[in-house]
Formats: structure tokens, C-alpha cells, sequence
């Protein structure tokens, strides 16, 4: 079977572990567990020609306070880097990642999630930044880990990248 | 003779011998051409063989490796010239070749240092050995006869039975992606989520290169966890790793080590160009295999023999027993019956008494009644005074005892009251007084009522003491206050612990909302003084907020949990008239917000 190796990158507490634990478990739960080190799960996921078991690398998030290991994304055939959107700060340490990230695997596919859009009433972000990054091609996607919105569209997303190189 | 000229030309034996005289016959006549070719025709022979000999190089090394050993032999017992000789020259080869195939000495040596280690513990076991000879345990004979029968030593043997061990799991792994190749399990070994176990072996084992800035294939070797090890060996693109029960030998080194370098060979290329397909690795499953060896522990058998002993002794005990009952019986069972009668919670409701012989069947009494749950057991309350228990079946139905005494411990039964807490039942009602937790008031309220024999509960009386923390700490988080320098986002004079403290109190107060079931948001409120435009001080205090938050939330706190407001100066703790008014302005309070619970039942 082909296996790939992906990341999710991003700030403290922007969801990475509970978008993993969406994806591949389908719960959520509003308990929040620091994430130390590494986190890794795996699921199987069917694209249009051919069956890839996605072994999902959830990184310890990164602030000021701490920097992401990077020998952890070694090997990676792409990434999703989140940011919250009730936090516009965390976008700003995403756009970092994303640099610091290629500096290691080089160009890889990756999107970049604006989680917790389930909470609207605080979101931070306006519509017009994210058009900006549409501008540079990137692909931005709207999730949340607690409805489950967005959240297996982004990984088939990111899979069928990878699957085209 | 001289008649006979043929005769005349025979060559006289003794110069046969000597070779020159060959060439005498020089001649054009034929026949003495002939002649020669009889005569000289083995000689020259021999001749040309010795010529070739000598010419052809790789005869003559023939000959000389026939001769050399012998030759060596003599020289180095006649004098140690030679071997002074020699001596460099070999250091200089061994050092060349050492040099140039570091990786197969490194094998070989530690193919003979496994063995050696091991001889050299054997030698030290040689000293427990005459320790040993002294103790005349079972095991010790037994090893003993096993050395004799097998020719090892006693040493060896001990040795053996110590290193007890198994191979439970083989793991192949992709260094660089960290994905599976293949993995193997012993046949009764439930193998758990091999792909993630292998996605964590590589993470661990670039975790510690990273931190202990070690350099290449100098990676963690052992893992200890709990009674399993984890023996990890590293090649230039794959991990083995090997799950260990017991105390696994050196030479299991050897092996992983071979049988990592052997798939190496087999799979160069489809390692070197490896793109998450493992589909070819199917086929150095064999490999993997020779690395689950186990080595097992036989239990011994001894126990059963006591076991019986002791079954046989206390048959003898039971059978006394039973011939000295019966006269005492009858005495005993109308005794047992009224100290049944006299205890609350048991009701006997009727008995039954069947005689037996007394010596194989020495009859059954029994007893039907009720029994209160909280009743103590009947069994206990008959001594030995009382009816043998062998000869007693008692069957009791529940039933719930009215007693007060009953009714107030079934209560403490059910709603196990916190210390702080005062139960007291008087006429059907139940009360409680004092303080307790949150949770035991909800629980208290309905379950109380449900209890036999309470038909009333009084228990507004009681602390909520969650509730009464809460409060002290949402008044505690409210007056807390963090100050800032001019235009910036960087604390002014910050008490070594104020962010630990203002974390202990967030955390207080969450898990207490959680367990009084109270929707909370703390609202993390920053502000700026009066200098500077309305909208760059909006900014400021805005982030001033931020930068507490991000402080909780490193620590921990849930982000959804709080709120960030940035007010600018619009409200001032203080009138400016002085710097120092300015200062107390420049800082971050906090709020405490009830929310109706949204989506909770
Ligand atoms: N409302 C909401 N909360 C979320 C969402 N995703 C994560 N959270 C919460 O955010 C906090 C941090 O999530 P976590 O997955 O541990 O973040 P990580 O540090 O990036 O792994 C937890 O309290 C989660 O319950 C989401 O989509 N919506
Ligand atoms: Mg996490």
C-alpha cells in the first residue's frame, strides 16, 4: 500500500490535535491537552485512483515561548498549517512556519486552515487578508474541529495533491 | 663382448651420471642421432620439465607455498631474525586494510567480543560457582546433572538459565519518513498499531540526536519500557527494532545487526528511491523472522507434591472432627438460633433441621429468614460456641430494616457524606448540616428521598463550598492587575510569580464553573493612558490583552475560554495628572462572565 507522511503545523491550542482526532476518530471533545512532542495517528483514506494510509504527524504547536522541532517533518509529503480564527496572531506564526517548514522538505503541497469558524462572534480574520493568500495561490479553507466542517474535505484535499506530486 | 659393435657404444655406467658428457656425441650420423634419442631420451625429459618450472611464475609460486610453511618453521626456531623482520611490515598491512574496511573488522570483532564477554562473565560465575557447589537446592543438582550430561561447564550452564529472553516484535522502519516497511510478531503476541508504533520510534530516536546533538547513526540503542525493552539498530536508510521480554543476550545484537545489513544489500535500491510504497518489502519477511528467537524458563513441578501431602493431613483432621460433633449439636443449634433472633436486621422466619448419622452425613440445619444489607454477616456472629457452619445453610432474603439506627447508616451508605458534613434522622426526615462540594448537594437532593425510610430531606442548610470558591477567586482574579512600560507590550515592575499566580486562579475557576456546570468566560480587558491617537491606543491595549492571553494559553488554558477587549483609555483607574498616574493606566484587568449555559441540557 502507499503510505504518506503528513504534518500539521501551527501555533498553541489553534486545534491541530483535534482536527487529527476529527479526522481520524470522527470526536471532538473541548478538553484541551497540551500536545508534547508528537502525536501520531494514522487513517486510510480512498482518492479517486488508489488507497493511501495518511500517517498524520501533530506536532507540538509553536509560540513565542517554544520553536517546533523541525527534524519532526522530515520526510513529509505535505502539510496543513493551522491557524485559529478567533486569534489573528496565530495566522501571522503560521505564515513563519510555512517558510521555516520549506527551509527543511522544500516545496511541498500544503493548505492553510482557519479553524474554530464554528465561533464566529470572535473571529479575528477578515475576508479581505484571506484574499491575499488566494492571491499568492494558496489554498485557504475555513474548518472546525468541533462541527466537523471543512475538516475531512481539507486532508481528501491535501491527499489528492500529494497523489499529483 | 668386443666382437659385438653395437656393444661398444654402451655408455659406461659411471658417466651416466655426469650430464656434459651428453654433448660428446656431437655427430651428422644418423644413427648416433638415434642412438642419443635412445639413450638420452628421460634425461631430456626431465630437463625440459625443470626449465618450465622455473620459468613459469605461477609454478614456482606453487612450489614455494609447498615449502614455505616448512621453511618458516626453521627459520623462526633457528633465530627471531625473521619475525623482526616481518613485524612492521604486517602492522602496516593490518592498519591499510583496517582503514579501508572499518565495517567488516567492527563485525568480526564484535562477533568474537559477544562470545568473549560472555566467556569472561563465565569466569566470574567460576567464583559463585564454588558458592553454589555448597548448596544442595534441587535447581542446584539439577544444573549440576545438566553440566554433566551436556559437557558445559556448571558455569555456563547458570549462565544459560539467565539469560532468559524473547523476541516479541520485529519492526522495519523508514528512517527519513518514519513510515513501515514490515513488521513481524510472534505468533501469540497481539501486535498493536505497527505503523504508529514505528511513526513513534522515529520521532524518539530524532528527538534524543536532536537534543544530545549527537552526530550520524549514534541514535538511542535501548528503550526500557516497563518488563519490555526495545533494542533499536540503525542503518543508513532503516531502523530495526526489536521488542524485547527478559534479559536478551549480546549476541541478539549480532543478529539484528546482520539482518539489517543483509535487507540492505537485497534492497539498496528500492530504499535509496523509497516513496511510501512497501510493497517489496514483502519479501524480507524471512529475514525478520531469524530475529524472533526466544528462549524459555521451565517451571518446575516440585509444588504438587506438597500440596498432596497436605490434602492427605488434613482429611485425617477433617475425620476426627466429624466423630466429635454430634453429642453437642442439638445444644449449640438453639443457641445459635436465639442470639440470631436478638440481632436488628435479621428476621428468622422459619428453620429446619434434618439428623444425619454423624459419621458420613452428619445432617444439615437450616435456617429462612430476612436480612437488612447493612446487618452484620450471620455467619460472623456464630462463634465457635455456636452451630458448625459446615453443617448450617442459611438462606436470607433482603429486606430493608426500619430501625432508625438502620435507616441513618443506609443513608450514609448511599450518599457517603464528606466529613464536613453532619447526618442526623429523627421521624422520617433526613438532615444534613455543614459544607460540602457542589456535586454532593446535587446528588444529595435527588437521591436522599429515594432511600427507605427517609420521607424528608432538609438540606438548605448546607455550604456549597465550590460555589463559595468561586466567588472568592472570580474576586481574587478581578482585582488582579498587570502593568505595562510606555507604548509597549512589556510588563512594568512584574512580580517574579504573577503569572503563576494568575494561571493557578484561571485554572481554579475553570475546573470550578466545570463542576458547578456554569457557562464562564474570562474576559481579558487591556488598556493604554490618554497619550497617543484613539485608534493607536485601541491597538495597544488590544494587544496588551493578547499577550496575557497567549500566556494562558501556553500554559494550557483553552483559548474559547476567554475574551480579549482592547478599551483604549476609556477607563482610566486613575485622573492623569502625573506620570506616575499614567503608569497605574497602562495595564491589563480581567473579568469574570456568566454565560446561561448554551447547549447543556
Ligand atoms: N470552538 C472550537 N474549539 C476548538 C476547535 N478546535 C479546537 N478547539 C479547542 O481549542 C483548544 C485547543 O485545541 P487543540 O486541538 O488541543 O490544539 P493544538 O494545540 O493545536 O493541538 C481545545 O480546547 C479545543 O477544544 C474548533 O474547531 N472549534
Ligand atoms: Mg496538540
Amino acid at each position: 500500500m502507499i503510505q504518506k507522511k503528513i504534518c500539521l503545523l501551527g501555533s498553541f491550542a489553534v486545534g491541530k490535535t483535534s482536527l487529527a482526532k476529527r479526522f481520524v476518530h470522527g470526536i471532538y471533545t473541548d478538553k484541551y491537552h497540551t500536545t508534547i512532542g508528537v502525536n501520531i495517528r494514522k487513517k486510510i483514506m480512498q482518492t479517486n485512483d488508489c488507497t493511501v494510509n495518511l500517517v498524520i504527524w501533530d506536532l507540538a504547536g509553536e509560540d513565542e515561548f517554544e520553536k517546533v522541532r523541525l527534524t519532526y517533518l522530515r520526510g513529509a509529503s505535505g502539510y496543513l498549517l493551522v491557524a485559529d480564527g478567533t486569534r489573528r496572531e496565530t495566522l501571522n506564526k503560521a505564515i513563519t512556519l510555512k517558510s521555516g517548514t520549506e527551509a527543511v522538505i522544500g516545496e511541498k503541497p500544503f493548505i492553510l486552515l482557519l479553524n474554530k469558524v464554528d465561533l464566529d462572534d470572535n473571529w479575528e480574520i477578515d475576508p479581505s487578508l484571506i484574499n491575499d493568500f488566494v492571491q499568492k495561490n494558496w489554498l485557504v479553507m475555513a474548518t472546525s474541529a468541533k462541527t466537523g466542517q471543512g475538516v475531512e474535505e481539507a486532508f481528501q484535499m491535501l491527499t489528492r495533491k500529494m497523489a499529483e506530486g | 663382448m668386443k666382437n659385438h659393435p653395437a656393444e661398444t657404444y654402451e655408455h659406461p655406467p659411471s658417466e651416466e651420471k655426469t650430464s656434459p658428457d651428453v654433448f660428446l656425441f656431437e655427430g651428422r650420423d644418423e644413427a648416433l642421432d638415434e642412438l642419443r634419442l635412445l639413450l638420452l631420451e628421460p634425461e631430456q625429459k626431465a630437463l625440459r620439465k625443470l626449465q618450465e618450472r622455473i620459468d613459469n611464475p605461477k609454478k614456482r609460486a606453487y612450489d614455494i607455498s609447498r615449502v614455505l610453511p616448512q621453511a618458516l618453521v626453521l627459520c623462526s626456531s633457528q633465530n627471531a631474525a625473521l619475525a623482526k623482520e616481518l613485524t612492521p611490515q604486517m602492522d602496516k598491512l593490518i592498519n591499510a586494510s583496517i582503514g579501508k574496511n572499518s565495517k567488516i573488522f567492527i563485525k568480526k570483532l564484535s562477533r568474537m567480543i559477544g562470545p568473549a564477554t560472555r566467556s569472561a562473565i563465565s569466569e566470574k560465575i567460576q567464583d559463585m560457582n564454588t558458592a553454589l557447589s555448597h548448596s544442595f537446592s534441587l535447581r542446584g543438582l539439577k544444573w549440576r546433572w545438566e553440566a554433566f550430561r551436556t559437557g558445559k561447564t556448571f558455569a555456563e550452564v547458570v549462565m544459560l538459565h539467565n539469560l532468559i529472553f524473547r523476541v516479541e516484535q520485529v519492526f522495519l522502519i523508514h528512517k527519513e519518513t518514519g513510515l513501515l516497511l514490515q513488521n513481524i510478531a510472534a505468533h501469540d503476541v497481539v501486535s498493536h498499531d505497527a505503523d504508529l508504533v514505528s511513526g513513534m520510534l522515529t520521532a524518539i530516536q530524532d528527538f534524543v540526536k536532536d537534543s544530545f546533538k549527537t552526530s550520524g547513526e549514534d541514535g538511542l540503542e535501548t528503550l526500557q519500557v516497563g518488563e519490555l525493552s526495545v533494542w533499536i539498530e540503525e542503518g543508513p536508510h532503516t531502523l530495526l527494532a526489536a521488542v524485547i521480554r527478559g534479559q536478551a543476550s549480546l549476541e541478539l545484537r549480532t543478529i539484528l545487526r546482520d539482518v539489517l545489513e543483509n535487507i540492505y544489500l537485497e534492497k539498496t535500491e528500492e530504499l535509496e528511491t523509497f516513496q511510501g510504497d512497501n510493497s517489496t518489502f514483502e519479501e524480507i519477511k524471512p529475514y525478520l523472522e531469524i530475529c524472533l528467537e526466544s528462549r524459555y524458563k521451565s517451571e518446575s513441578k516440585q509444588r504438587a507434591i506438597y500440596f498432596w501431602t497436605l490434602l492427605t493431613m488434613l482429611g485425617i483432621v477433617i475425620s476426627v472432627w466429624i466423630y466429635f460433633i454430634p453429642w453437642r449439636d442439638h445444644q449449640r443449634w438453639t443457641q445459635s438460633l436465639n442470639k440470631l433472633r436478638e440481632q436488628p436486621g435479621i428476621i428468622i422466619t422459619s428453620t429446619e433441621k434434618h439428623y444425619g448419622d454423624y459419621i458420613i452425613n452428619n445432617g444439615t440445619y437450616i435456617i429462612n429468614g430476612l436480612r437488612d444489607a447493612l446487618a452484620p454477616d450471620p455467619k460472623q456472629l456464630l462463634t465457635t460456641s455456636d452451630i458448625c457452619p459446615e453443617n448450617l445453610v442459611m438462606r436470607w432474603k433482603p429486606y430493608y430494616a426500619m430501625e432508625p439506627e438502620f435507616i441513618l447508616d443506609r443513608s450514609k451508605q448511599v450518599l457517603q457524606p464528606p466529613e464536613s458534613i453532619d447526618l442526623t434522622y429523627e421521624n422520617g426526615a433526613l438532615k444534613a448540616q455543614g459544607s460540602a462540594p457542589h456535586q454532593w448537594i446535587i446528588e444529595t437532593r435527588i437521591l436522599a428521598r429515594a432511600i427507605p425510610g427517609v420521607f424528608q430531606f432538609w438540606g438548605d442548610q448546607v455550604v456549597d463550598t465550590d460555589l463559595k470558591q468561586l466567588n472568592e477567586i472570580k474576586q481574587q482574579l478581578e482585582i488582579r492587575t498587570f502593568y505595562f512600560k510606555l507604548k509597549t507590550t512589556e510588563f512594568s515592575n512584574i512580580k517574579a510569580n504573577a503569572i503563576d499566580e494568575l494561571l493557578t486562579d484561571v485554572h481554579n475557576l475553570l475546573n470550578l464553573s466545570d463542576k458547578l456546570n456554569q457557562k464562564i468566560r474570562i474576559q481579558i480587558k487591556g488598556h493604554t493612558d490618554s497619550s497617543g491617537t484613539e485608534l493607536k491606543n485601541s491597538n495597544l491595549s488590544l494587544k496588551r490583552a493578547q499577550q496575557i492571553r497567549s500566556f494562558l494559553v501556553r500554559k494550557g488554558i483553552s483559548p474559547a475560554q476567554m475574551a480579549v477587549v482592547g478599551v483604549g483609555a476609556s477607563e482610566p483607574q486613575r485622573q492623569e495628572a502625573t506620570d506616575d498616574d499614567r503608569q497605574f493606566n497602562r495595564r491589563v484587568t480581567f473579568r469574570v462572565i456568566s454565560k446561561l449555559p448554551l447547549h447543556e441540557k
